[in-house]
């Protein structure tokens, strides 16, 4: 689903990405785990054709990041990125207007189930809330690939819960779901694989079962190992 | 897709425009009524603030387009905008159109709040009611109709709504390529003073180079109006009938070609940029 070959992003002379190649199949949760700054959200960024100077290849579905392959992703970026004056009504009106792949059925069954008003002003909700209405537009398209940056990073732990829930519920499948986030405990149950993200190279891609039989140890005490400052 | 795009550009921004379009017509309104006071002070206030409105209209309409790019684009609403499915020359349309369109309304609200100040100052001056005028009205029209003048300034209009509508195209594509280019990796400091001192010296050099290719497209000729105190309105017609333009046809198609190869040239540019250069921060 996603073939990743050689990547290579740099900025002003920083190696942010250092000739990482991934492949990643359909059908599996993957976690992207790294610390803050090892390279995590600039690989999602190039995935959704935010940046475009790096070498290397990138293809989605067959596809470099184009229109074709944007319509199979769904983003959730680490950012509230609907505009302020808008009210849920309108963001969801947009989504429907853009993306073939929008259950609108989904979304209002979603708004009700994380108790968010669809009348509300973006600039009157909370941040948390503002993560759990986005996460509902994302989730609410029936994409091939739902690549979530940070989802459970700004909100508190009553919430995470309600977060991954949230995801677990509302993916297909037969999709592809890469997760990034630095708060591993409380998501790791979740993963099928993950990857490893060390200063932007790629030091570990595995099976979460692989991982624990062969190091004896959780994902996340396995993580603390290999990024011990 | 295009058409949704464009929807949504025009839903992002109309609340800023109704805002200034209202505050210009609001003006229009009160203006007369103001100096109908006959009061020096409120009347130079007024003409001082509708010095300052206008020239404050013209650049809060800039501003907003150039938000308009920048923060729909390449702030954070950019991860939305750019991660739509669509082509990114619909993308570039789509804020161009919007750019024009905006400039366009711009100017008929100003046109609008032009007529209601006049004739809002009209009927205040004379005292007169709309049915006592409106037979006047239709007789001094029907009077400056028979110079020709309502033909010459229709042709005229014709002839310069093409020049008009791509430099208002061409105004756009240059802003949307120069704040496309500051947002790229090929500039990572001081974006907004480089985007400004680009801005500057691309419509310095475009300008000069296309200037320098032609002539004046459509020239008119002087209006001379010799009005005292015997003149009648057979005096005015006569300078009316007197007045014309000249149209230039090779500078005019050379006007129009080096605006379209601009618009090209820059849409172009945009593009690739946006295909080989973006990075969003």
């Amino acid at each position: 689903m996603i073939e990743i070959t050689n990547v290579t992003k740099k900025y002003a002379g920083n190696t942010a990405l250092d000739d990482v190649s991934l492949s990643l199949s359909a059908g599996k949760i993957v976690g992207l785990l790294g610390p803050n700054g090892s390279g995590k959200t600039t690989l999602i960024k190039i995935l959704n054709g935010l940046l475009r100077d790096y070498t290397g290849e990138v293809l989605i579905d067959g596809h470099k990041v184009d229109e074709h392959t944007k319509g199979l992703v769904s983003y959730l970026p680490d950012r509230t990125y609907l505009p302020d004056w808008t009210d849920a009504e309108g963001a969801i009106k947009m989504f429907k207007d853009m993306y073939a792949d929008f259950d609108e059925t989904k979304m209002r069954s979603l708004l009700e189930k994380l108790n968010l008003n669809p009348k509300q002003k973006l600039k009157t909700m909370s941040k948390g809330m503002k993560e759990k209405f986005q996460l509902a537009l994302v989730m609410s398209r029936n994409a091939k690939i739902y690549i979530l940056d940070e989802p459970i990073g700004g909100v508190d732990p009553a919430a995470r819960e309600l977060i991954l829930n949230t995801i677990l519920q509302n993916y297909a499948s037969d999709s592809l779901v890469l997760i990034s986030t630095h708060l591993i405990a409380d998501i790791e149950q979740i993963f099928d694989s993950v990857i490893f993200l060390k200063e932007g190279k790629v030091v570990l891609h595995d099976d979460v079962d692989s991982v624990r039989t062969k190091k004896g140890m959780s994902i996340e005490a396995y993580f603390k190992e290999v990024f011990r400052c | 897709m295009l058409i949704k795009l464009i929807k949504h550009d025009l839903l992002a921004t109309y609340r800023e425009f109704t805002g200034l379009y209202v505050a210009l017509i609001s003006m229009a309104i009160v203006g007369p009524v103001v100096i109908s006071t006959k009061n020096e002070w409120l009347i130079a206030i007024l003409f001082f603030g509708l010095f300052g409105f206008t020239i404050a209209t013209l650049v809060v309409t800039f501003m907003t387009i150039i938000k308009l790019y920048s923060r729909r684009l390449f702030s954070d609403e950019g991860y939305l905008t750019l991660t739509l499915p669509v082509k990114t020359r619909d993308t570039i349309a789509s804020k161009v159109a919007t750019g024009v369109f905006w400039s366009f309304a711009t100017i008929a609200v100003f046109f609008l709040s032009f007529t209601l100040f006049t004739t809002i100052f009209y009927f205040i001056l004379t005292g007169t009611q709309w049915y006592d005028v409106s037979v006047d009205i239709a007789a001094i029209l029907g009077q400056i109709s028979d110079t020709g003048i309502f033909n010459v300034l229709f042709n005229a209009s014709l002839l310069g709504f093409p020049l008009s509508f791509m430099d208002t195209v061409y105004s756009m594509t240059l802003l949307l390529f120069i704040i496309t280019l500051v947002n790229t990796s090929l500039i990572r400091k001081n974006r907004v003073a480089a985007g400004v001192a680009l801005y500057l010296l691309a419509s310095m050099i475009l300008g000069s180079i296309l200037s320098n290719l032609h002539g004046e497209s459509i020239l008119f000729t002087e209006l001379i109006l010799k009005l005292n105190e015997s003149s009648g309105i057979a005096d005015v017609a006569n300078a009316l009938r007197a007045f014309n333009f000249t149209f230039n046809g090779m500078d005019y198609a050379i006007t129009l070609v080096g605006k379209l190869v601009y618009i090209v040239g820059l849409g172009f540019g945009t593009h690739w940029l946006l295909e080989n250069k973006l990075e969003i921060e």
